[in-house]
């Protein structure tokens, strides 16, 4: 197994930038998620890893090697597309030993591996089978194949279940991360499923507008948002806002035009907190009061159903909050009602660099 | 890792600039060859004492080049008119529904596949008063019916229209035909839920919404036009005399049977000059439709 | 449209009139020729163009096969077939392969000089033969090739170049890119991607442009006449010949069945493509 090492890879179309700066160390075995609104760059810094577009400034390593240069084929790596992108004419087992009969690799040998594969993803009766006469979910089991039979140190993965259908989905993660468990190979995965990130990857690095907005585990980039843009990303229903301004004499406060808001107990990340902020709660992390005993006033304007728990969507402020809680919280559209919440679980983000105060 | 030419290399650039290069020599750079050989006064073989555009100016001198010109516009428009109305009034025809389409159309568009060569004879035959059209309404006791474009100065480009309209038909008809076939039924509904009466749903909305289909199939007829040449050998020599001449005969006669080259260079520039004439409002059209 | 609708109005019967007289139009020239080529001679001096044969005969096709005369030689057209049949054949599938691999080749090429390429290849397209000819004539005897059978095959074959790389181009835009880069990432060079993965996709598209390039060749008349040399001329230029020789009166019936053999193998493959000839026309419209 390989790591990758991204050192401030930059990429631009023209004078358009798509990539900048971005630098990335993913380790030996990790599986690790790019996840990002579409027209973020992830599919192309994927692209650059596979080397099917080259970047137009910095350097990539995998292993030790630096294949900044180095053509797709030779950097030891397999990928899987997101419209499969099976080889129309071939049937299934041509389409799987295609790489290796480039390869030479001896006929022996290539038996072997096609009988592994085809036993890993069940596909053994599928082998005389052209692409048109699969169903989708077997064309994504073939492609997975395709990438896994070569026993590459990384495998790329394109979105590959973006054409499958929710159940497909669902079914198809688990049976991945289980190959990635038992064959230990490198991933690097893009989506722009924030589910799929979350439950498949060691680490999730999230991109906006071509920069990498945070690289760590789904838990701390779900907990510990680094910047403003990864807090209202992540998270469904998302984040809560409020702005105000900070101020750090008598204890953290916001002040804002409903009153202060009292933000003792709240881990600083960055320097002296002050100055134009905004503050960010997570759906659960809030409390529901009798009106006037929290911190904050609201007033109920909509309640989901969603089986499991309930969601209270209230104003706040003028702006809309969504409040997760157990199915048989009583209450009721119009009600007035106080929330409360502990400033430890909160997150406080500076208005002008979007940072994490 | 083994590498071999079959791995590893993935360099499309080197074969599609292999192919420009033969493009290259032989399209344009016979175009630039042709250029100087213009500005010279090579007869039977290219020699390169320049005159300047000398050859340029005899050609406007030179009778036969304006009737070569004339005869270019008038065979020209009527050809590409003629054949797109026709074509698109068969394609509307037959998109309405209509029985034994297929059979229709295989009639309609046969005569694309036959070569210019044996289109050119089959007309000239029909034309000839000895045995056609003349004779043959001679024969139903019209005696003094006269039939004979042929052998009349004035008339003979129009046997040359209606042949090359014979000829090309079907092509304009299946292209607008496809292009109807691509009009969504939603604008259909529309048409019929607002009650356009038909001819002005096709002749408002329908046949607009088709320009860039028309206007790629005129921009193939009309390069037809500029490259002429077997029909007019077939069907009337560019005769009587030389009053039915295109630019195209006129091009290759200077270049082979009269020894003529940098005339004919000349004569062979100017038609290129008229190419790109013709096809620079289309590209425009074209890059600004790709723009929006 | 409606089936309630049975009786058929006026604007039908115009509709089917209007049709039918077209038909007659595009019929009759071919029609006509057929007829008269099975007639004697005599026959067709005494009575009209349009009076069936009293007995049809193969006289005529017999002579226009084997004995009608082109300047001093009588060996009718055939030699002209097996020309025509030895230069379009090659030549046909020469220009598949290296219009569908320079086709590829710039659907592949990402940059913006493709595309520059592409426009002026697209405008050769329109280059008329006229201005190309006398060039190529000079640079064919350069290298030996003029007047020869390898020089009118490569004529064919680089003056076809641009619509063949275009139609293929315009197909291989419609394939996913992702099956190149999957290709690529298994190890395939740009060949062996072409080879193994492409062309086998491309059979709808290899069959439209057959059909082009074979009518196309099948008919020229311009490029064999000046390119083939005495000893490859096609049937096309044959024919002409034939026709236009000036010894003796017009053997008309000879001559029409001359121009029917000639035409006859192009609308085989006419008749024969249907669908795929309507669809070659409609893919070349997409030029530019």
């Amino acid at each position: 197994m390989k790591s990758i090492h991204l050192r401030n890879v930059s990429k631009s179309y023209g004078a358009t930038p798509v990539l900048s700066g971005i630098n990335l160390q993913i380790e030996p075995g990790e599986f690790t998620v790019l996840l990002g609104p579409s027209g973020c760059g992830k599919s192309t810094l994927l692209n650059i890893i596979a080397g099917l577009e080259d970047p137009s400034g910095g350097q990539l390593l995998i292993g030790d090697r630096d294949v900044t240069t180095a053509e797709p084929a030779d950097r030891g790596l397999a990928m899987v597309f997101q419209s499969y992108a099976l080889f129309p004419t071939m049937r299934v087992r041509d389409n799987l030993t295609f790489g290796l009969r480039i390869d030479r690799t001896p006929r022996a040998e290539i038996e072997k591996r096609l009988k592994w594969v085809s036993e890993l993803l069940q596909i053994e009766k599928l082998l005389d089978r052209k692409p048109g006469q699969l169903s989708g979910g077997q064309r994504q089991r073939v492609a997975i194949g395709r990438a896994l039979i070569r026993s590459t140190d990384v495998c790329l993965f394109d979105e590959p279940l973006s054409n499958l259908d929710a159940k497909l989905r669902t079914e198809t993660r688990v049976e991945i991360k289980k190959l990635h468990r038992d064959l230990g190979t490198t991933i690097v995965y893009v989506t722009h499923d924030q589910v799929e990130a979350m439950t498949m990857a060691d680490r999730v690095a999230v991109l906006s507008g071509g920069k990498v907005e945070q690289y760590d585990t789904p838990q701390a980039i779900y907990d510990k948002p680094m910047t403003r843009f990864v807090a209202g990303f992540l998270g469904s229903p998302s984040m809560n806002f409020l702005s105000g301004t900070l101020v750090a004499e008598n204890g953290l406060r916001l002040v804002r035009g409903g009153g202060d808001l009292d933000l003792s107990g709240y881990e600083v990340t960055n320097g002296a907190p002050a100055g134009e902020a905004e503050l960010g709660i997570r759906p659960e992390a809030l409390r529901l009061t009798a009106p006037g005993a929290g911190r904050l006033r609201a007033r109920v304007e909509s309640i989901d159903l969603m089986g499991a728990d309930r969601i209270l969507w209230m104003s706040v402020d003028g702006r809309l909050w969504s409040v997760r809680v157990e199915r048989d919280r009583a209450c009721r559209e119009g009600e007035e009602i106080g929330l409360d919440f502990s400033a430890a679980a909160a997150s406080l983000f500076s208005r002008d660099t979007g940072a994490r105060l | 890792m083994t590498s071999g030419s079959f791995r590893s290399s993935y360099r499309p650039a080197r074969v599609a600039v292999l192919f420009f290069l033969v493009v290259a020599l032989f399209f344009y750079g016979s175009l630039v060859w042709t250029g100087v050989i213009s500005m010279t006064s090579s007869k039977l073989l290219p020699v390169y004492n320049f005159v300047g555009f000398d050859q340029y100016s005899r050609l406007w001198s030179t009778d036969r080049w304006i009737v070569s010109l004339v005869n270019m516009v008038i065979f020209g428009v009527l050809y590409v008119v003629v054949s797109m109305a026709l074509g698109i009034f068969l394609a509307i025809l037959l998109d309405r529904n209509v029985r034994g389409e297929g059979v229709f159309r295989a009639i309609f568009l046969y005569p694309f596949a036959v070569s210019l060569v044996v289109t050119g004879l089959a007309w000239r035959w029909i034309f000839e008063p000895a045995q056609g059209v003349q004779a043959i309404m001679r024969g139903f006791g019209f005696e003094s019916f006269a039939f004979d474009w042929l052998s009349d100065p004035e008339r003979a480009i129009y046997t040359l229209v209606i042949a090359g309209v014979w000829h090309s038909v079907g092509f304009a008809m299946i292209i607008v035909l496809a292009g109807l076939r691509g009009i969504g039924s939603d604008l259909w509904k529309a048409i019929r839920v607002e009650g356009i009466p038909l001819w002005r749903g096709y002749l408002q909305i329908i046949l607009p919404s088709l320009w860039p289909v028309v206007a790629s199939a005129v921009v193939l007829l009309a390069s037809d036009v500029i490259r002429a040449y077997d029909l007019v050998i077939t069907l009337t020599k560019g005769g009587p005399g030389f009053a039915s001449d295109l630019p195209a005969k006129f091009a290759v006669d200077h270049f082979f049977g009269r020894a003529n080259i940098g005339f004919a260079s000349a004569a062979s520039i100017l038609m290129m000059l008229l190419v790109v004439a013709m096809l620079v409002p289309y590209f425009w059209a074209e890059y600004r439709a790709q723009k929006k | 449209m409606s089936a309630t609708a049975r009786r058929p109005d006026i604007g039908t019967i115009g509709l089917y009139a209007f049709l039918l007289a077209s038909a007659v139009f595009f019929l009759l020239p071919i029609a006509l020729v057929v007829v008269n080529s099975l007639k004697p001679m005599d026959e067709i001096r005494a009575g009209s163009l349009l009076a069936l044969p009293a007995a049809p005969s193969f006289d005529a096709w017999r002579m226009a096969w084997s004995e009608a005369c082109s300047g001093l030689d009588c060996n009718g057209i055939s030699p002209g077939l097996w020309n025509s049949v030895k230069i379009t054949i090659p030549a046909v599938i020469i220009s598949i392969l290296f219009g569908a691999l320079n086709g590829f080749a710039l659907t592949e090429w990402k940059s913006g000089l493709s595309n520059a390429t592409m426009f002026l290849i697209s405008v050769a397209l329109f280059v008329p033969y006229q201005s190309m000819i006398y060039p190529t004539v000079i640079m064919l005897s350069r290298v030996g090739l003029f007047g020869t059978y390898p020089g009118i095959v490569a004529v064919h074959v680089i003056f076809g170049l641009p619509f063949t790389t275009l139609l293929f181009r315009n197909f291989y835009l419609g394939i996913p890119g992702e099956i190149t880069k999957a290709a690529r990432m298994e190890g395939a060079s740009f060949l062996r991607t072409f080879f193994s993965v492409i062309l086998p996709m491309s059979t709808n598209i290899i069959l439209v442009v057959a059909i082009l390039q074979f009518t196309g060749i099948w008919n020229d008349y311009l490029l064999g006449l000046i390119f083939a040399g005495n000893d490859n001329m096609p049937m096309t230029v044959q024919l002409n010949n034939i026709v236009s020789n000036t010894r003796g009166a017009a053997i008309l019936n000879v001559n029409m069945a001359a121009s029917l053999l000639t035409a006859l193998p192009a609308l085989v493959v006419y008749f024969l493509s249907g669908r795929f000839f309507v669809r070659g026309i409609a893919a070349g419209a997409v030029k530019g």
